[in-house]
């Protein structure tokens, strides 16, 4: 057994040990890095850290992760790379009526009952959301709040390609219709 | 539903429309209402997931504590243990010595410390058009907490909030500005919608209403949602600093 199979056995064995490593060791990597390479703020790439060690531990758990090409630091690093592009689109999006982004006037605000109507829907499909279970939870958000293309959900969460992250996106929004 | 239709939503949610695609996909929207549908269905998918977490999905309790915070080690070689007793020992005549002489600073001296700031989000950008989309106001309210005029910006946002009392994240950049300006009573009343929403802003705003009621004196309060920020899985960039209040209250 080689030493980046030994990391992924290491995390089993002693999860909080392997974790305080990373946070003490990767992430000064990773936001020097980041900072350097991406101009993005510390304060965001420590987030994004945070979301790329969830993310291997979802990938660890649900199997998609098996073994290391290189060490967790660099696999982390990968995925910190995605999360950090999707990020930047985010700061630089173009969004269409009806985004955050338009302040509600006259023509677009739906009334004070509508909008309670629409907020308890919201809050039914977040429920729903909640309770859809992995992988479909992790997809939609990292879909619909991070912003990772298909692609890039497909380096990060490890599947084959784009095309098999559209076709299971799609079976999890139509659970949601339900 | 067409390819092109579902290639331009995924571009939409992936931030990656240009101009011309964005155009297009309006007007895809506003002539099919499959896309219409399928837009505004998405869209509120969209809004459900802006307050879940990524570290809910994992399922082994361990793990999901050590992705939350990264523990210290405990492992000490023996060897080193003399080291370490003569460190505490001399850490602790310290504090006697600090404890008896130095004043500990006062609660809100604490709050001041510790109040980092929050960098704005927001986006104004309107979709190709000339004009501005955005009020000159809520801008110019925006600018001067870009500049840290907080006091100023805090004005200002007083009655941008009056005039949309459905805009979470003017409430929440409102009650920073008052948190950060020191007006703890005014940042409690601004603030406590927000850890009740849904909102995406709900974690940070955790944290500065915390703050806030440390500020005005209200412990309890403040204890609440310090530690309510601490053990959100989300709540990592200001750890240490609520920590530091927590331990001053």
């Amino acid at each position: 057994m080689n030493g980046k199979q030994n990391e992924l056995d290491d995390f089993r064995k002693n999860p909080n040990s392997v974790s305080a490593g990373l946070y003490a060791k990767c992430r000064p990597k990773f936001i020097g890095w980041g900072k350097e390479n991406t101009r993005t703020s510390a304060h965001d790439l420590a987030d994004i850290f945070q979301n790329a060690v969830i993310i291997m531990m979802l990938n660890l758990e649900s199997g998609r992760l098996t073994e290391l090409v290189g060490t967790l630091c660099t696999y982390l690093f990968g995925i910190g790379k995605n999360l950090i592009q999707a990020f930047r689109r985010k700061q630089g999006r173009i969004g269409l009526p009806g985004d955050e982004a338009f302040p509600i006037t006259k023509e677009t605000d739906l009334g004070a009952e509508a909008q309670i109507i629409a907020q308890q829907a919201d809050e039914q499909l977040w429920a729903k959301v909640d309770t859809l279970g992995e992988p479909c939870r992790s997809l939609l958000v990292l879909t619909y709040r991070e912003g990772l293309n298909s692609q890039e959900i497909a380096d990060a969460l490890g599947y084959a390609s784009p095309e098999v992250v559209r076709q299971l996106r799609k079976r999890c929004l139509d659970k949601l219709r339900k | 539903m067409e390819n092109r239709a579902e290639h331009l939503l995924e571009s939409y949610f992936s931030n990656a429309l240009t101009a011309a695609e964005a155009a297009e996909l309006k007007t895809l929207a506003a002539t099919d209402s499959n896309v219409a549908a399928e837009l505004a269905f998405q869209r509120r998918v969209a809004t459900s997931v802006q307050s879940s977490s990524l570290a809910k999905g994992i399922q082994n309790t361990e793990w999901k504590t050590a992705a939350q915070k990264p523990f210290p080690s405990t492992a000490i070689k023996v060897s080193m243990l003399p080291r370490y007793a003569y460190a505490a020992a001399a850490a602790l005549a310290l504090l006697v010595v600090a404890y008896l002489f130095i004043v500990p600073p006062s609660l809100q001296t604490v709050v001041a410390k510790n109040t980092k700031e929050y960098p704005n989000k927001m986006k104004f950008k309107s979709l190709g058009e000339e004009a501005q989309s955005v009020p000159e106001n809520i801008i110019k309210a925006f600018n001067q907490y870009d500049k840290h005029q907080y006091r100023e910006a805090a004005t200002a946002l007083q009655s941008i909030v009056a005039a949309h009392t459905d805009r979470m994240d003017y409430r929440f950049y409102w009650g920073v500005s008052l948190v950060n300006s020191k007006q703890y009573a005014e940042a409690v009343k601004a603030l406590s919608p927000l850890v009740q929403s849904q909102d995406e802003r709900k974690i940070p705003a955790l944290y500065y209403l915390g703050l806030a009621c440390a500020g005005v004196g209200d412990k309890d309060c403040a204890r609440q949602n310090l530690q309510a920020y601490i053990e959100s899985p989300e709540g990592v960039t200001y750890r240490e600093q609520a920590k530091a209040v927590l331990e001053a209250l």
